[in-house]
């Protein structure tokens, strides 16, 4: 039996078991107020965040962007050996790309902490035995070996004096300070290259943390992160959460406010669409799914004020439509999750907004930052996540499905369309 | 008009003396104070009593109601009527005072068969009864039970789900669904 089964089973039992409306209440007096009754229209809530929850959230979801752009791209501290000008942050991200491309992380002190690749070419040339010993290389260093590497296996031609590199730096600070380490990094590193004769344009660039993670897809983000994770918590004490949320914070707060202002306006939209539902019905019989589709096939007579109600229905679909895109890049961007302490924190943020849910990649956990001291809370956390998880998708997925059920048939059985009558439709309304 | 709003209309018409209104405020919201109620008393004749008194008392005060949750109003006096009675239950009675018992009446069984409340009474943990009635029939939120029992909200969500599961397999086990 599922657990919907059960829930029914359990709310049938109690309404048969719950006592009817007796004489015995309905002989108690009312005590009428004598104030006037004044019926309020509902003041619509709000959508506030628990600020204590935004706060924690906001940080870790922070910590975990960086992780994550960390664990594909490898993240280096901004290199104080090139006299770049220092970071907030502890660690910055550099890709190195001159076709094959690769991410690489430093320390602070510009030393070689990971490297990672991001295309076929960066696996072949990173693959050559030159690179078991990366670690601890200086940056300068290490991108020479590459350029040298890739030219020994035919990627770059070296005696080509065109050849061009690009440097991008990923981190949350502000663009302008990024483009200046990108800058500096650049001319130093072909300043290197061409001491050993190597010609090559190297050109800085930079990118915000958001905007890399979107252009990176966060499928890709997913894959391979533990390991490296499990490798950079090892060698890297210093990898520290706190030290390195503060700047981004604002960033994803903003991000998170525009998420739930998203959700707030698909509420909106879905009552709207309900009532005009509620309108077409009175006025016809059916829904507006099967209005629609008659209305568009030529069948049946509607009257202006349905047509129009017809119309303003498509609207908000299409509306609906590009909402639940961008949610559903929202739900992406902050799924991304999280560090133990605040588990509670994004339990409560989740029911006050899973009404509006559909997407259970939202509660895709991943953890991090276990130690092996809490291995046992961690363990037990597991599996409280793991009960929540399933718990929520079903409620998520009943809600969506009581949603929609109300207009599946119509919507199943509706008259279909063919594309050439659907253009031949929309001409004769032009 | 949202379930929240439609209550509180309700309840201000009742403030009014409208009695169709409290019909269908019982209507509406009986099952859940009863659902409350046999979560914390576990006596089917008890819940039955303590929820017709808290219809009683909701008359009686409605005219303290001030427009707002009228849900949480509710189950406040639910609440409330629920720790009077259990407090008055505590007192000591002399043995010879006490009353026959009575045979204990069993649950209504819905068309399924399926025992579901005995179930719960008899085979799930105490705490994890409390949780899953309110979850489920009462439709508090993980959180708030969790404020109620004072437990940790991680556990509250823990213990619901083992329920839950424990409960699957007696029905599996035993009535074969």
């Amino acid at each position: 039996m599922k657990r919907k089964e059960i829930n029914n089973l359990i709310n049938s039992s109690i309404q048969k078991n719950t006592p009817k409306l007796t004489k015995k209440i309905l002989s108690a007096p009312i005590n009428v107020s004598n104030n006037a009754v004044e019926v309020k229209a509902e003041k619509q809530r709000a959508f506030v965040f628990n600020k204590p929850a935004v706060k924690w959230i906001s940080a870790v979801a922070c910590v975990l962007v960086v992780i994550v752009v960390a664990s594909i791209l490898g993240v280096a501290f901004a290199p104080k050996n090139v006299d770049t000008p220092v970071t907030t942050l502890q660690t910055t991200c550099y890709q190195i790309d001159i076709n094959p491309s690769i991410l690489v992380t430093t320390d602070k002190d510009g030393k070689v902490l990971h490297v990672s690749s991001c295309n076929d070419d960066g696996d072949v040339v990173l693959s050559g035995e030159v690179f078991d010993e990366y670690e601890g290389m200086n940056i300068e260093e290490f991108v020479k070996v590459f350029v040298d590497e890739s030219a020994k296996l035919g990627y770059v031609d070296l005696s080509d004096q065109n050849n061009e590199m690009t440097i991008t730096v990923v981190n949350g600070e502000d663009q302008g300070k990024l483009q200046t380490i990108a800058n500096t990094l650049s001319e130093k590193i072909q300043n290197y290259l061409r001491e050993s004769n190597i010609y090559m344009y190297v050109k800085g660039a930079c990118q915000s943390i958001s905007d890399f993670i979107k252009d990176l897809g966060f499928e890709n983000v997913g894959n391979n992160m533990d390991n490296y994770l499990e490798q950079l918590e090892s060698k890297n004490k210093f990898f520290s959460a706190d030290s390195i949320s503060d700047s981004f914070i604002s960033d994803i707060e903003n991000q998170l406010r525009q998420f739930v202002d998203e959700l707030r306006q698909k509420k909106d939209l879905l009552n709207q669409l309900d009532n005009i539902n509620d309108k077409i019905d009175e006025l016809c019989g059916h829904d507006y799914w099967l209005s629609k589709s008659n209305y568009q096939l030529g069948i049946g007579d509607y009257s202006q004020e349905v047509i129009s109600l017809i119309e303003q229905g498509n609207s908000i679909n299409d509306q609906l439509y590009e909402l639940d895109l961008n949610i559903y890049s929202s739900i992406k961007l902050n799924a991304q999750l999280v560090k133990y302490e605040i588990i509670d924190d994004i339990i409560i943020f989740v029911e006050d907004i899973d009404e509006y849910l559909k997407d259970k990649s939202f509660l895709d956990v991943i953890l991090i930052f276990i130690s092996e001291e809490d291995k046992e809370f961690y363990i037990q956390l597991q599996e409280k996540l793991t009960y929540y998880y399933e718990e929520v998708v079903e409620k998520i997925e009943n809600i969506y499905e009581e949603r929609i059920g109300k207009y599946l048939d119509s919507y199943l059985n509706r008259p279909q369309i063919s594309e050439d009558d659907y253009d031949d439709f929309l001409a004769s309304k032009n | 008009m949202s379930d929240r709003q439609h209550l509180d209309d309700l309840l201000l018409k009742v403030r009014s003396g409208d009695e169709k209104a409290f019909e269908e405020l019982y209507s509406l919201t009986s099952q859940k104070v009863f659902g409350y109620v046999l979560s914390m008393v576990k006596n089917y004749h008890t819940a039955q009593d303590i929820t017709q008194d808290t219809f009683v008392k909701i008359r009686k005060n409605i005219d303290k109601y001030q427009s707002g949750n009228a849900f949480a109003w509710i189950m406040q006096i639910a609440k409330n009527t629920t720790y009077n009675e259990i407090n008055k239950s505590k007192r000591v009675v002399p043995f010879e005072e006490l009353p026959p018992k009575k045979k204990e009446k069993s649950y209504v069984i819905d068309d399924s068969g399926i025992p579901i409340l005995e179930i719960i009474d008899n085979r799930l943990e105490d705490t994890d009864r409390k949780i899953v009635l309110m979850h489920i029939s009462s439709g508090f939120k993980h959180r708030e039970i969790a404020k109620i029992l004072d437990l940790p909200l991680g556990t509250v969500l823990w213990r619901y789900n083992k329920a839950i599961k424990t409960l699957q397999n007696i029905i599996k086990e035993e009535y074969g669904e």
